[in-house]
Order: C-alpha cells, then structure tokens, then sequence
C-alpha cells in the first residue's frame, strides 16, 4: 500500500476544501456580527462628550442610519452626522440614503432580510405598515424618561407621531398642503392673491378670472385634480374619512363627494384654464426645475408647502403661499394634516440610549436645527422655531410660516390601509380618463369606486 | 456522494472487482475535481438564479408582503389575475400590442439595413458600428430620458414638425401615441438582429445568385426566392430572441411614464406593473405570480414558434 499523498490528490483536496469553504460561506450569508473593539481607556475624551454615561457607553459604537431625499438634503444629512461624530467620537454612522420611492423598496427589502438600520427615517402614511409589525421601537419609554426630551413640543405634533396610543415616530418638521401662487406675474396681472381664508368657491373664481388675461400655452393652474394633498383634504373638510370599517376596507365617502369634486376640475378644464391632459401627463413626473410653475406655464400650483422654497430656487418672480382651498362652512375642519420626514427607532437594535441620544441632540438642539434649516418644514420644538425663524430665508420661512399658523387646527393624519397606494392609483386612472373624455363624469366616479373597493377587498 | 457510494460496500467486495472499481472511482475522481473547480459558478447558479427561482414559485402561492412571513394562499393570486385584476388585463393588453407591432418592425427594418449593409460597402466595418450603437445605449436610462425630451410637447419631433406647419401633440402625454412612442424606441434598437441577419446573408453562396441572374430573375424575384428562403433559420432565430425580449421591457416604459405606466395605463406594460405590485404595493406573492405567468406566456409563444417553423423554415440540408 502506498500512502504517499500524490501532488494530484493534493490538488484536488486543495480544490475540494475551497469549493467546502465558499458552501460554508454562502450557507451563512450574514457574517456574525462584529463584536466592537474595547475601546482603549486612553480615549478619555468620549466620557466628557456622554454625560449619561455608564462605562460601556464609551464603547466604540456604529449606528446605522437611512434617510431618503436629493443630493441638496443629503448634504446637510452629512453635515448633520459629522458634527455629531465630532462631538461624539466613539459614534460612527453608517449612511445610508435614497431618493423617495427607492427608499421605501429598500427599506422594505432590508425589512424582509432582518438587516434594518438602527435609525429609520418614516413617514406619516407608511408607519401603520411598520409599525404594527415589530419593526418600529415604540419610543414613549424613551419620552417618558428624557432621553428624548418633547418638553418644548406642542402636544399635536408629539401626538401625529402616535397610532394605536404608542409613539413609533418623532417629527423632523411639519409640513402641509398648500396653494402656491407666482406674486409677479398675478401682479402683472392686476389679480389679488388669494387670502388666507379662502374657500373652493373663491378658487374656481380667482382661476376663471386669470385665465382670460393669459397668452396662448398658459394656464390658470396646474391640474391637481389627482393629487392626493388637495382631494383628501376636500373630503375630510366635508367631515368624511378617507377610510373606514374593519381594517379600513371601505372607502369613507360618497360617491357625490368625488363627483363633486371632478365635476369641479372638469369645468375649469373645459373652459381652457387648466392645461390639457396630456401635458398634465407629459409634466405629471417632471422636476421642480421642470415643472410648469417653474417655467411659468401656470402662476397657481396645490403643492406642500416645505416644496415652496424648491421651486424658488429655479425660479425669478417670487412665489407666495396659502393653505388649499377651505371647506364651505364657517365651522368646516380645516382637513389640513401634519405631513413631513419623521425619525424612528428600529425594534431589534442594540444600540436604544444612543439612537435616542442621536435623536434627542438632532430634534432639539440649535446645532443641527441651523444647518438642517427647516429642511421638513417647521421644526418640532418651539423654542426652536423661534430661534431658526430669523435665519430662514425667506421662500422657506413663507412655508413654515403657513404651517405655524395652520398649526392649531390641524387635524390627525388620516389612518390608511396597506392598499392605500393603490387607490390612489385608481383615482388617478379614473380622473384621467375623465379628462381625456375617455369616460363621462359619472363613468369615472363608478369605476374608480369599483377599483377601490376591490383593492380593498382583495 | 457519489464517491461514498462508490467506496462504501469496497470492503466486503474486494478481490474479484478491483480494477473496475479502481477505473470507476478514478472516473469520480476526475468528476469530483471539475466538480470542484465548477463550484463558484454552479454555487452561483443555485443560490443567485435557483434559489430565487424557487423561492418566487413558493411566494407565488403566497400573501407576502416583505415585513411580515408568507402566508399560503393557494391558487389565490392565481384567480385574482385572471378574474378580478383589470389592470393585469390591461398590462397584458398593452404588452402584447407592443410586441406584435414593434418586433416585426424592428426585424423588417434589421433585415433592410442589413441587405444594404452586405453589398460590399468599401467602410463596412464602420458603418456595422454606427448603426450598431443604438442597440448598446437603446435600453440605457439615458436614453429613455431623451426619448422623453423628443417626444414632449416642445420636443424635437414637433420643432421639426412646426417648421411645415403642423402642430404637434404632446406624443408622450396621450394615451393613443404615448406606447408608439416606446414602439419606435424599439424599432432603432435593430443593431443586433442587423449583425445576426447579416452574418446569415454572408452565408448565402453567390453561385444561386448568379444562376439566377443568369436564368432571367430580377432583384425582386431573387430577394423572395433566395435571400428570404435561405435566411428563414436567422429570422427564426432572431424572432424567437426578440419576442422573449420585447415581453421583458421594462426599463423604457419605467422611465418614459415615470413608474407609474400612464398616460391611463397606456404604457403599463407588463413588467411594470409587476414592478408596482411587487416594490410600491409590496404584494410580492402577487409580483411573483405574475412572474410565473409571463415565464408561461414567453414559453408558450416560444413554443408555437418552434412548432410553426417545420412550415416556413429551410434548413439546408
């Protein structure tokens, strides 16, 4: 017998052994976490910088963070983290960040593979899906004991960030939707903007009367018939819900509410004072500096009010701001609701105190606040508020000032179903072939009640 | 596996088998090791295609929403694309369309390029190239933004147009022009059905040419009696390939409508609205189903292909 190890079959247990080792790897496609490196006591400086500081604190310790937005916003998220590195040298954040609807694709992905970020960013109509499936960290402990400290807060900001009686999410600004009007060109047009308080009435008059004095390729407004930021609160201002009964799997309004409220968008069309639909499609995607506010195609534009201050930046003439259109009663509800880029606490991290320390410095201390400059819209904290107001300039202050005043009589962000993307969809379908006369008003009305009820339904 | 299996019972056969046993296991081993040096691919294949593969059958029959487990649902997905998803109509409706007006087009114009291309051009190589290009950048998002810009209402299409007098549409923003729009895009992607057909045409000898000439058959009569005949492998080939692709887009109509398959669902072609179910509904057991149902549909019209094409396809010999 010869038991000589022959330099083939050296080889091939060489080749053997690698091809085990890639199977080992791939069998485990999360690598065990790494364990943090004790931290050399000679850094001392890190225990000055954390005065809640139990030893471990002092560890060396990464947290994940995830944000959506442009390039502009993703720089001041990058300012933002490395100040706090700065103050904080034993925290490393690792960033994480995408535009808007990638954001959620990924997040949901992470989600299902149980790789979630330590620090979430939310939002106010994806928080339900999160929330009530153990992803987010109910943060009222940490309220309750200061480590996130609301003190300054009104209460109907700290209660939009609530559902089901828990607080899952911490508001990073507040926005809402709001008209949006170009001064200049309405003042060139001898045409008073509109004020405050004005009704839906009052708009479908202030757009007939401009649209007579506009060149050929303009008009009045764009058409927002679709978008979601008005016709909610057109409903809600008739004292509807946008959904209801058991798991929310009607809609909560009547037909003739939409019927009404098409009917109105039609008749604008038809008399030329919106644009026709297929540029409304053409410019339904289109950037800000794309848009047709900002190429002066339209001088009236529903849109939140936080975005104000984006479409100034490509703009001359100056844009002003006022709430949608009221409800028809003196005592109708405003049916405005808080909107903006909320901050939550991943349920499984290992790392609670220094998330909520992170987000404690981020919501209510001055630093940030400056170079965040608003970014959401109106901040969270009141002391806050009046501390950046004077620094905003002035296209931003015009957005939080609008919201600071709708303030008192917002309402609670409406609750929706996981479908409720789809519905929206539907309505969008339905009130654009509407519009290409594709259907009659009362065609439309009852498909896009069929679509809905049968998402819901499914 | 296979070597434990050879080796196991060796000890209580010993002397009358060794040396094909010998033969046998030197054969394993021999496997074993272009087993091993196949591995990273074959591990690739199983964990980034099979393993997905599968995994998309099992959710298919699943309410999945990516946050919470799959629950088994049976044939639910199933049922609900067929009998009550009109936009899953709709898609289908839409692709199909696409497919049957832009894939024949595409191969028409591939071919003519293609026979102008073969008579012997002094730049040939360069000229395969330019017209080539397209086919590289034609998926490309880059693309699909300009095509958007061309198309719009102040686009290059109606400047051009308006120097004649004609008023242009927003081609982009109707609902009866807007999927033209993504047909045309695929028509000048004919790069690479060009370069098949025109390796097909240099196959062709000459002599069935000349005899032809030489027994009175014009151009004309030459192109139906030759050319086409003896290229119906390549344009076969070439459809089958541009069917299963044409099905596939995705990219294009994604950017052209902006994700959302409008103007009304004019483009909402089939993938993209797998994509909305899938990544902005999060029905992921629904996307998959789907899924499964076009690898159905792009296989069964593979199928009739193949089996139409013992009537209109020539091989030689």
């Amino acid at each position: 017998m010869n038991h000589k190890i022959s330099r083939r079959r050296l080889l091939r247990m060489a080749a053997v052994g690698s091809g085990a080792l890639a199977l080992a790897a791939c069998a485990a496609p999360t690598p065990p976490p790494a364990v943090p490196a004790p931290q050399s006591p000679a850094e001392s400086g890190d225990e000055a910088a954390a005065p809640t500081s139990a030893p471990e604190t002092a560890q060396r310790v990464t947290l994940r963070i995830t944000w959506w937005g442009g390039e502009p916003r993703h720089k001041k998220y990058n300012a933002i983290l490395d100040l706090y590195q700065q103050l904080k040298p034993n925290i490393t954040f690792e960033r994480e960040f995408a535009a808007g609807p990638p954001y959620w694709e990924k997040l949901a992905t992470q989600v299902a593979a149980g790789n979630v970020p330590d620090l979430i960013h939310m939002h106010q109509d994806r928080v339900n899906e999160y929330a009530n499936r153990g992803v987010l960290l109910p943060l009222d402990p940490l309220v309750e004991s200061g480590k996130i400290d609301l003190t300054d807060w009104p209460k109907g900001t700290v209660d939009a960030g609530k559902r089901g009686g828990k607080n899952w999410m911490i508001a990073l600004g507040g926005t809402t939707a709001s008209s949006m009007f170009n001064e200049n060109w309405l003042k060139t047009l001898s045409i008073q903007p509109p004020a405050w308080t004005w009704k839906w009435a009052d708009f479908t008059t202030l757009i007939s009367e401009i649209q007579p004095k506009l060149a050929e390729k303009q008009y009045a407004c764009t058409d927002q018939g679709a978008w979601s930021g008005a016709y909610e609160t057109y409903i809600r201002q008739l004292g509807f819900d946008l959904y209801q009964g058991e798991n929310l799997k009607e809609l909560g309004y009547p037909k003739e509410v939409v019927a009404d409220y098409w009917s109105m968008w039609e008749g604008l069309r038809k008399a030329g004072a919106l644009p026709p639909p297929a540029l409304s499609q053409e410019f339904m995607n289109a950037t800000h500096a794309d848009s047709m506010l900002a190429k002066k195609m339209v001088p009236v534009h529903l849109m939140s009010a936080n975005q104000l201050q984006i479409f100034q930046e490509f703009m001359e003439d100056e844009l002003g701001i006022a709430p949608i259109p009221r409800g028809p009663k003196a005592d109708s509800p405003s049916g405005d609701h808080l909107g903006t880029a909320w901050i939550s606490i991943y349920a499984k991290t290992q790392h609670v105190d220094e998330s909520a320390e992170f987000i404690n410095w981020f919501i209510n201390d001055p630093e940030p606040a400056k170079i965040y400059a608003a970014e959401h819209g109106l901040p969270g904290n009141k002391k806050i508020v009046d501390m950046i107001l004077p620094t905003l300039n002035a296209p931003t202050r015009k957005g939080v000032e609008l919201v600071k005043a709708l303030a008192d009589s917002m309402m609670p962000a409406p609750d929706r179903p996981t479908q409720a993307a789809q519905v929206q969809s539907a309505w969008t379908d339905a009130y654009f072939e509407l519009a290409f006369g594709r259907l009659t008003l009362k065609e439309a009305v009852d498909r896009y009640f069929d679509d809905a009820q049968r998402i819901l339904t499914t | 596996m296979r070597q434990t299996l050879q080796t196991s019972p060796a000890g209580s056969i010993s002397a009358v088998t060794p040396p094909r046993r010998l033969r046998a296991s030197k054969e394993a081993r021999k496997n074993l090791v272009a087993y091993a040096f196949l591995a990273p691919w074959l591990l690739g294949l199983l964990i980034f295609s099979a393993g997905p593969i599968l995994a998309s059958a099992y959710l298919s029959f699943t309410r999945y929403d990516l946050l919470s487990a799959p629950e088994w649902t049976g044939l639910n997905n199933y049922i609900v694309m067929f009998t009550r998803d009109p936009r899953f109509a709709k898609a289908l409706q839409v692709t199909a369309n696409y497919v049957f007006v832009s894939v024949p087009l595409q191969l028409t114009l591939a071919l003519a390029i293609a026979i102008v291309l073969n008579r012997g051009l002094r730049a040939l190589s360069l000229y395969r190239a330019i017209y080539y290009l397209p086919s590289l950048l034609g998926g490309s998002v880059a693309i699909a933004i300009l095509w958007r810009q061309v198309f719009g209402l102040d686009g290059l299409i109606n400047q051009v147009l308006a120097l004649v007098g004609i008023q242009g549409i927003s081609w982009i923003g109707t609902p009866e022009t807007a999927v033209y729009t993504l047909v045309l895009l695929r028509i000048w992607q004919f790069g690479s059905p060009m370069i098949i057909f025109l390796a097909g045409l240099k196959q062709i000898p000459r002599e069935f040419y000349e005899a032809a000439e030489i027994d009175g058959a014009g151009r004309w009569s030459r192109f139906w009696r030759i050319t086409i005949p003896l290229l119906t492998p390549i344009i076969f080939f070439n459809l089958v390939l541009q069917i299963i692709s044409a099905f596939q887009t995705f990219t294009q109509a994604f950017i052209v409508s902006g994700g959302t398959g409008g103007p009304v669902n004019s483009t909402l072609f089939y993938t993209l609205y797998l994509y909305q179910q899938g990544f902005s509904a999060f029905n992921m057991g629904y996307a998959s189903a789907m899924a499964w149902v076009l690898l159905g549909i792009v296989g069964g019209l593979t199928l009739v292909s193949f089996l139409s094409s013992k009537y209109w396809v020539y091989y030689e010999s």
